[in-house]
């Protein structure tokens, strides 16, 4: 038999008035740990949503860019007819609509502002964190905001997002959608 | 005892973000694929593979026919991209506009991709299909 020493305990006992404190423990470090996973998997689901719905802002004002007659005769056109918007704005909101696989969008508005500019504003709404409900965060409204003009030909766009090197030119034979916000 | 389940659920959690954020990059080279084919001309087979490996690898570098980096996730190949132009589904991508004529769709979509290096104990996990289209404007 092995000789008690003052201070210590046998393996298995906790001391006198200690009882039930590793359960406490325990208890604080999963409710820490389900909170920061679900932060972690929610903010990862938010962004990604959010990068769909960006998606289909970019492909609604370029689509919208591509469709505006007036912008097709000359890219420094000042005289746009209604028509010509009303064009452009079903362009862009068809095309959203077919990529509603990629990110639904509850909202598409078509806006020009400027004449060789076509913006596109999509929200969607009710994006509904699967786990920090828990902790009270209620429905989201994410919002994607996208702006396309034309990139003359033979020239050179630094603003232009279209190949990621801004000062590239454009080689091709006509002028081509670029989104520039 | 404790440590048990506290350690399954981080792991859970770990591999969940990691499947998720795996979505995410396929869905951003998917993208990139599609933009890259709406400068092209429709049909462009040169064209066709380096989009396709782009949303395969995340880089439109290519060698021979078969693309030069790294699939974003193991195990997939260049059928698990599909592209239908004006000039491969003729038909069906168009987008018609009343008063503006029609304009040529193209799409890229990722099917079939599946996440199987998952340490713990499920085997496989098959991702959503991703599919983008965009107006075809390259001469």
């Amino acid at each position: 038999m092995m000789p008690s020493i003052p201070g210590m305990h046998a393996v298995g006992r906790c001391p006198k008035g200690m009882h039930g404190s590793i359960a406490i423990i325990a208890a604080f470090s999963l409710s820490a740990l389900i909170g920061m996973m679900a932060l972690a998997m929610d903010l990862t689901r938010l962004f990604m949503a959010q990068s769909e719905l960006q998606v289909v802002a970019d492909s609604c004002a370029l689509a919208g860019m591509a469709a505006l007659p007036c912008a097709q005769i000359s890219i420094e056109s000042t005289h746009c007819a209604a028509s010509d918007y009303g064009i452009a704005t079903q362009a862009g909101e068809q095309l959203a609509s077919h990529n509603a696989t990629s990110g639904y969008a509850d909202s598409v508005v078509v806006s020009f502002p400027e004449n060789n500019r076509v913006a596109c504003q999509v929200q969607r709404e009710g994006f509904m964190p699967a786990l920090m409900q828990l902790f009270g965060v209620g429905e989201q409204v994410l919002q994607a905001h996208a702006v396309a003009t034309l990139w003359p030909k033979q020239s050179s766009c630094s603003a232009c997002s279209v190949t990621h090197f801004p000062g590239a030119v454009n080689q091709s034979e006509s002028p081509i959608p670029v989104l520039v916000q | 005892m404790v440590l048990i389940p506290l350690l399954t659920l981080f792991f859970a959690g770990v591999e969940c973000t990691v499947a998720l954020q795996r979505v995410h990059a396929i869905h951003r080279a998917t993208a990139a694929a599609v933009r890259f084919l709406s400068l092209s001309k429709a049909g462009d087979p040169s064209a066709i593979l380096k989009a396709q490996c782009l949303a395969l690898t995340g880089s439109p570098e290519i060698s021979g026919n078969q693309c030069q980096g790294t699939p974003l996730l193991p195990n997939t190949s260049l059928s698990n991209v599909l592209v239908c132009d004006a000039v491969l589904c003729p038909g069906r991508q168009g987008l018609s506009v009343s008063g503006g004529g029609s304009m040529n769709l193209v799409t890229v979509r990722t099917q079939g991709m599946q996440m199987t290096d998952f340490p713990l104990w499920i085997s496989t996990l098959l991702f959503p299909d991703i599919q983008i289209s965009m107006v075809q404007v390259g001469s």
